[in-house]
């Protein structure tokens, strides 16, 4: 179950380090909604930038894989911006 | 029936032949349908909330006693003495909230030119240190604490060594259109009524720590240290129906709805990702276990933010 993070270990490190600084960011400023919702909207890019880059590298990019990492930031924004708005 | 539903609940949430071998929920059309539950969800709470008849208000358990107790606490917890809960103080802090709803503002200082120290004076408090916290939208004591403590001026406030008076207010009523409840902690320590109360041209707020220039008693001998530390105003509100506290509000529902969300979401991509591998499918989608650990996140953050606020 855990092929896919041994492999690919540095891409999924990168990945855990932006988790961990939005999580960092969050808890210091859990008051303030527009920094959460501008720091969601700045990870869920930064995500979707990952997913295209690592399908990229590993020669599996296809446009529906695009939309589906998309989708998917959306869907986080969409969670975190329905509570702060 | 239950064969229909146990056929639903494999067709959305387990890869099999039916689905192209990937859980429906996690089509890309699936990912749609449920940004659309989170918007859908999130319209219809606030047609509840603004509707008339209340189904939905602000409900706080934030109280006096909770409030003195934790900020004792954080007092206690960092080598200081407790503070007293003076009379005069609450009052302050009442007639602060109750001015913030008459005339409808969130600010340290109100539309008519009130300082935040005017308060004090109007209850005759005479202070030589003085300081005012402020907040709103908390549901609960730990929570507006923990804000109050992550913010370096307001920590500020409550582990200042000067004050030796606490006056709090938690006051329900309709700020800016919303339903709400104010909290107000107003610090202090008195002249022992030998400082007369300062003006309030030099008793502007100010950054915590910051010193104000002192002002001379009029009739009285000023004491020997006659600068009195003007910590910031902070402010805290939460929303609470006046005519109605019901056992949810907006935020809460909301909250659940999208945690729930989430974990199903989840749970999804976790059986996807089991079952796949084990019957070693082969697709061309994105990483479960990145959208595993994306997702977590966002849910740890559903959990960490509230709809409090403080200035």
């Amino acid at each position: 179950m855990f092929i896919d993070i041994r492999r690919y270990k540095t891409d999924y490190s990168v990945l855990a380090l932006g988790a961990a600084v939005y999580v960092f960011y969050v808890l210091k400023y859990q008051t303030e909604s527009i920094y959460i919702i501008i720091a969601t909207a700045v990870f869920a890019t930064t995500y979707f930038a990952w997913g295209v880059w690592h399908h990229y590298h590993t020669r599996s990019l296809h446009s529906k894989v695009v939309l589906e990492y998309f989708l998917v930031a959306a869907l986080a924004v969409v969670i975190v911006s329905t509570l702060l708005v | 029936m239950f064969a229909r539903i146990a056929r639903a609940v494999h067709h959305w949430f387990a890869p099999h032949h039916t689905n192209n071998f990937r859980a429906r929920l996690l089509h890309n059309s699936g990912i749609f349908f449920v940004i659309g539950i989170v918007i859908g969800s999130s319209l219809f709470i606030r047609l509840l909330d603004r509707s008339s008849l209340h189904i939905l208000g602000f409900t706080s358990s934030v109280t006096v006693d909770e409030v003195l107790s934790a900020t004792n606490q954080e007092r206690a917890a960092n080598g200081l003495g407790p503070l007293s809960l003076s009379s005069k103080l609450s009052d302050a802090a009442r007639r602060k909230a109750a001015d913030m709803f008459a005339e409808n503002y969130w600010a340290h200082n109100s539309p008519s030119g009130l300082t935040p120290w005017h308060w004090f004076q109007a209850v005759g408090y005479n202070y030589t240190y003085a300081g005012e916290n402020l907040a709103k939208d908390f549901g609960n004591t730990n929570r507006l604490m923990d804000a109050w403590m992550a913010s370096p001026t307001h920590r500020d406030n409550i582990l200042n060594t000067h004050y030796t008076d606490i006056g709090i207010a938690v006051s329900p009523g309709s700020l800016l259109g919303a339903d709400t409840v104010l909290v107000v902690q107003e610090f202090g320590t008195t002249a022992g009524g030998s400082v007369a109360p300062r003006g309030e041209s030099s008793a502007a707020p100010r950054v915590a720590g910051a010193a104000a220039s002192p002002v001379p008693a009029a009739a009285t001998p000023a004491p020997t240290p006659a600068l009195p530390v003007i910590a910031e105003v902070q402010q805290t509100a939460t929303h609470t129906t006046p005519q109605f506290v019901s056992q949810y509000n907006t935020f809460s529902v909301q909250r659940i709805v999208n945690l729930a969300t989430t974990a199903l979401f989840i749970l999804a991509l976790v059986l996807d990702l089991a079952i796949a591998e084990s019957q070693k499918f082969s697709r061309r989608v994105g990483k479960n276990w990145a959208h595993i650990v994306f997702i977590n996140v966002i849910l740890l953050v559903t959990t960490i933010i509230n709809a409090g606020r403080i200035l």
